[in-house]
């Protein structure tokens, strides 16, 4: 047999081509999965400083967040960042998650927006690095990823005056029955609710929230069940000749308010009485037993009545930030800064203060002439205001008293007194222009409203109603442990509970006044009418409807604990709508400038890029 | 003795079931009835200002007590969160500044190699399709032009119009 040698050739040839094709495919392969393991490894390493980034920067939010919650003013962010910026990062820290890697991470611009004193807008970079050799330091070797954040930190108008009962604590109404006490309005607190010994009126939300901070932890339940107004009972109320009934907010009706679908309901949701508890446009809408179990309408027409619930969204309520007035002179600023901006009323009308700052007048009988008591919206003392219908205090804007304040009388016009101690509240407080909540055209009922008389008084210390020097233990002892609590702050340090014997730094006691007691004994008389929106870091309490005839409050009472001792029934409280945040405007009727709680705003979240290391 | 228990048991029950107040009606003062307009009028007089008593201290902590401002805050990382104050973490912050700037700036650099490459790869791509346009072109001119019959082109079918 003799062999073909072209024949060999050609093999050869192909057996080489197939070698080649063969080792490129297998370097293909090789390659391919190479590169796939690279690509998973390095996705694995993103996710991993994905995480150490994102831990990073709550952990630097979080601190100055508890900071800025507690002291409610931006001067520890302004000491840590000002000047901030990528090659002078400010407030650095850094920190370890076990196993997975290091972060680090530091304020690389700190800026105040335009015409906005009330927010910080803050970059914050964050470095997240795998510690391969745990030296605690990035080295050229180690992966990293940049990421930037920003955020605004803001003081913006609190929610705890959408309440006319707000308290950060225990709430209770305890000995009331349904024509002892009738509230017209939503009820808060930032702990439980209990109504004992009775079933008092509520016309309105009642909301109770989990507290850990209070003294013993409270889980944010609602206890009893009070005598709820269906809608039609409260029309009917409010169309009688029963006393402040044009202060009532009204009770939902369908041929006025139209159908809840349709788009003109938007406009009254917020400033009406709804007894029966749904979702509307997304939210809740009417009345509801809202607590850490979630929120379910009631009904309950008598006391004798067992209440009927229906669960309507299990979501658990959350806490309310109170504002704090702890710095006076953020507000004292602010009465010398502020101008009336508001040239024309929504119905087109002139306003006559309009371009004017914030001042304070009482009737001076020596000279027979309005008193002008503060310089650039500030008093620098304490005051004594007593108005009368022909001669009222008269007030716009905000305005500072550098300790107490102790009105009564008649007033006029639009503002806020912020005391740098207490409001003492020494008799009836009446507008002079009082409000008128009844109307079928919201767009008018705005109009009108929107001119009438609005009192705002928020005390950094404590709102006491009554006379002080006839404080009683009985009063004195809801003021006072063991019926007021301790607490814990946000370091989970304890704060003592209020003590109104307690001397501060005027020298007086708590409750009392830095005025002499002979002129509180001369101007102190029974409170049957408050007019105003209160609020108090401290006590809202004291002794009221001594003058007999019962108590009626048209505004709120926001306070951290409460302590008001009626000495005449019946009581009436009744929300006054206009400073509450409407949903579609997103701000009240009327600004009075009231106090602000501090939020914390995510905006951005920006991957500035990834390092795998030489 | 049981009597004693007995005694016991009925102050406690009272107490347990008596109203236990707060916004509390409480009406054993006398009440006064609110005062006239003269009488508020009269009392105008009180009108104005008081002058400062004790101090006024710029800044009250949670407990009514004045507050000293702190200087910084810096955080500890031993297994919780809490605050340190002042600069108890310092040589941490050096550190983490450095890790900041180390990393900026490897980013910036590969972000500044990514875009030569970038760069480069379109040109080079660029360079390749103007090559292989020149070879087109140069074998275009290169090869002859194939002759055509005549007779195969009249035996070819006519379209008709």
């Amino acid at each position: 047999m003799k062999r073909n040698r072209s024949k060999r050739g050609s093999t050869f040839l192909a057996a080489t081509m197939l070698m080649a094709l063969l080792s490129v495919a297998g370097m293909t392969y090789m390659n391919t999965a190479s590169d796939a393991m690279k690509t998973s490894k390095r996705k694995a390493l993103d996710v991993q400083m994905t995480q150490l980034c994102d831990a990073g920067v709550q952990t630097l939010l979080r601190t100055y967040w508890r900071d800025f919650r507690d002291t409610q003013d931006f001067s520890t962010m302004t000491t840590a960042f000002t000047d901030a910026s990528i090659s002078s990062p400010k407030g650095t820290m850094t920190g370890t998650l076990p196993g997975v890697g290091n972060y680090s991470v530091a304020v690389i611009s700190f800026a105040t927006p335009s015409n906005d004193t009330y927010s910080r807008t803050v970059t914050v970079r964050a470095v997240g690095f795998i510690d391969r050799n745990s030296n605690g330091t990035l080295d050229s070797n180690e992966p990293a990823k940049i990421v930037d954040v920003k955020v605004t930190f803001q003081l913006q108008r609190s929610a705890v005056f959408d309440y006319v009962y707000f308290v950060n604590n225990y709430g209770w109404m305890d000995g009331f029955g349904p024509t002892d006490l009738t509230m017209n309005g939503d009820l808060r607190a930032n702990g439980d609710f209990s109504f004992t010994n009775g079933s008092p009126t509520v016309n309105g939300t009642i909301i109770a929230t989990q507290n850990e901070k209070l003294s013993t932890g409270v889980a944010g339940n609602i206890s009893g069940a009070p005598v709820k107004w269906s809608n039609s009972t409260y029309a009917t109320y409010q169309a009688g000749s029963g006393a402040f009934v044009s202060r009532m907010r009204q009770a939902y009706d369908s041929t006025k308010h139209g159908a809840k679908t349709a788009a003109g309901y938007q406009s009254w949701q917020d400033i009406i009485f709804e007894s029966t508890g749904s979702i509307v446009n997304n939210r809740l809408d009417g009345a509801t037993l809202s607590s850490s179990s979630g929120s379910q309408g009631w009904q309950k027409a008598t006391s004798s009545t067992t209440p009927t619930y229906n669960m309507i969204d299990p979501a658990p309520t959350q806490e309310v930030v109170m504002p704090d007035l702890g710095d006076i002179a953020d507000y004292q600023t602010a009465s010398a800064a502020y101008v009336d901006t508001k040239a024309t009323y929504a119905d087109g009308t002139t306003n006559p203060y309009y371009n004017q700052g914030a001042w304070l007048d009482v009737w001076n009988t020596s000279t027979n002439a309005y008193q002008r008591l503060t310089t650039s919206g500030y008093v620098n003392g304490s005051a004594v205001i007593v108005g009368t219908s022909s001669h009222p205090i008269k007030i716009h804007g905000p305005v500072t008293i550098a300790q107490d304040a102790v009105i009564k009388g008649n007033v006029q016009g639009q503002g806020t007194i912020y005391t740098g101690r207490n409001v003492h509240i020494v008799g009836s407080i009446k507008y002079v222009n009082p409000p008128d909540f009844r109307g079928t055209d919201p767009t008018a009922l705005d109009n009108a409203n929107e001119k009438k008389d609005l009192l705002g008084l928020a005390a950094r210390a404590s709102v006491m109603m009554g006379n002080p020097t006839q404080f009683d233990a009985y009063t004195l002892s809801y003021m006072s442990p063991p019926f007021t609590k301790s607490r814990l702050d946000s370091n989970g340090n304890t704060i003592p509970a209020f003590n109104a014997n307690d001397t501060d730094s005027t020298g007086r006691k708590k409750y009392q006044s830095v005025i002499s007691d002979s002129v509180m004994n001369a101007t102190a008389e029974g409170i049957n009418q408050i007019d105003a929106v209160m609020y108090t870091n401290f006590v809202g309490g004291g002794d009221l409807g001594t003058a007999g005839g019962g108590v009626t409050i048209n505004g709120t009472i926001i306070s951290r604990d409460e302590a008001m001792i009626i000495y005449s029934l019946p009581m009436m409280m009744n929300y006054d709508t206009r400073v509450k945040e409407r949903s579609l405007s997103q701000k009240p009727l009327v600004d009075i400038k009231l106090p602000r709680s501090p939020v914390l705003m995510k905006s951005t979240w920006q991957d500035r890029g990834t390092t795998y290391g030489t | 003795m049981e009597r004693k228990i007995a005694y016991v048991a009925v102050v406690l029950g009272l107490a347990a079931f008596s109203p236990a107040p707060i916004n509390d009606v409480h009406a054993k003062r006398p009440h006064h009835p609110e005062q006239s307009q003269a009488q508020l009028a009269q009392q105008q007089k009180f009108n104005g200002i008081v002058p400062i008593v004790g101090q006024v201290p710029p800044s009250l902590d949670e407990v009514g007590q004045p507050r000293s401002r702190h200087g910084g805050i810096a955080i500890s990382h031993d297994g919780d969160d809490s605050m340190s104050v002042g600069t108890a973490n310092a040589d941490k912050v050096g550190q983490g500044n450095e890790a900041i700037a180390a990393a900026t700036g490897r980013v910036e650099v590969e972000e500044k190699s990514g875009k030569y490459n970038l760069l480069f790869g379109i040109l080079l791509a660029a360079a390749g399709f103007l090559g292989w346009k020149g070879i087109q072109y140069k074998l275009d001119k290169s090869l002859p032009v194939p002759e055509i019959n005549p007779k195969l082109l009249k035996n070819l079918p006519q379209s008709k119009a």
